[in-house]
């Protein structure tokens, strides 16, 4: 019964970190000219092990979600499964419009793809598209990251920080 | 073993999606070039000017091509911070525009059966 519930808890912060994590690598990666290209194209890359980490988080809630699509899911759920699958498709075309253009990554590994001229421009609209998207996301989730920052963030810091005044006041 | 599973499923629907966008992009491509030689149509670039494919990279003219390869004109600490404010800025006004007003109706809800109690 402990264990049960300590695995959504250990989960959920899991979750947290994780997603904190793709916020920011999706920070620094959205602005390549201050970042400069390589770091933009390798840690673009990288982010892909991030996002399956989160797909497997939420792996119930999709697969539920999915079976009963058609039937029986209140209309937030449903906003939200489109909007995921929107995330998954534009971020999809994001990485392969990158790996089209890309002049960091895939000429270190020594692989060279055909040039055509729409990859830049179909990678900055997904890019800026993926912006929007995100911010839907976040709205959508905002509940779930206020809950998950007071829990994990601020209480374990308040925490400490009443433990210590606590130990000055009894010494 | 489950584990492996589910990331083989996210790793088909990843190949899935970019199966068909590259499918899409080079068939619009081919369309396009198809109803310029139909219309007589030259492409818009001279021979001095027209792209080898051979180079390492190709650059069109009408671009914002300025001489150097992408990413490497870098900017200051100050471009950065614009770009970092302006990118979470757009996000956190998406955010607020969607959670403030969820939260109020939902606050609203709550103390609406309190009030008539």
């Amino acid at each position: 019964m402990a264990e049960n519930q300590t695995k959504p808890k250990t989960q959920t912060k899991l979750k947290l970190v994780i997603d904190i994590i793709i916020f920011l690598v999706f920070l620094i990666t959205m602005d390549p000219h201050s970042s400069g290209i390589t770091i933009h194209e390798w840690l673009a890359t990288s982010a892909i092990a991030a996002l399956v980490v989160h797909l497997l988080l939420s792996w119930d809630w999709i697969v539920q979600i999915t079976r009963r699509f058609v039937g029986r899911v209140n209309g937030l759920s449903r906003i939200n499964y489109i909007l995921d699958w929107l995330l998954f498709i534009d971020g999809t075309v994001i990485m392969l419009s990158g790996f089209m253009i890309s002049e960091s990554l895939l000429p270190f590994l020594g692989i060279s793809l055909p040039r055509n001229f729409v990859w830049r421009p179909l990678h900055d609209l997904s890019a800026n598209l993926f912006l929007l998207l995100l911010g839907l996301h976040t709205a959508l989730h905002w509940g779930w990251i206020v809950d998950a920052f007071k829990r994990y963030v601020f209480q374990p810091i308040a925490k400490l920080f009443w433990a210590d005044r606590e130990k000055d006041l009894t010494a | 073993m489950k584990t492996i599973g589910k990331i083989f499923i996210i790793l088909v629907a990843f190949v899935v999606v970019m199966g068909i966008t590259y499918l899409v992009v080079n068939a619009s491509e081919t369309s396009t070039e198809m109803t310029q030689f139909e219309n007589g149509e030259r492409p818009q670039f001279s021979d001095d000017e027209r792209p080898s494919f051979e180079d390492e990279r190709t650059e069109f003219p009408g671009g914002d091509f300025d001489g150097q390869p992408e990413g490497r004109h870098e900017r200051g600490v100050g471009g950065w911070m614009f770009g970092l404010i302006k990118n979470i800025g757009i996000v956190a006004i998406v955010t607020v525009l969607i959670a403030l007003p969820r939260t109020l109706l939902r606050n609203r809800k709550r103390s609406a059966p309190a009030a008539t109690e």
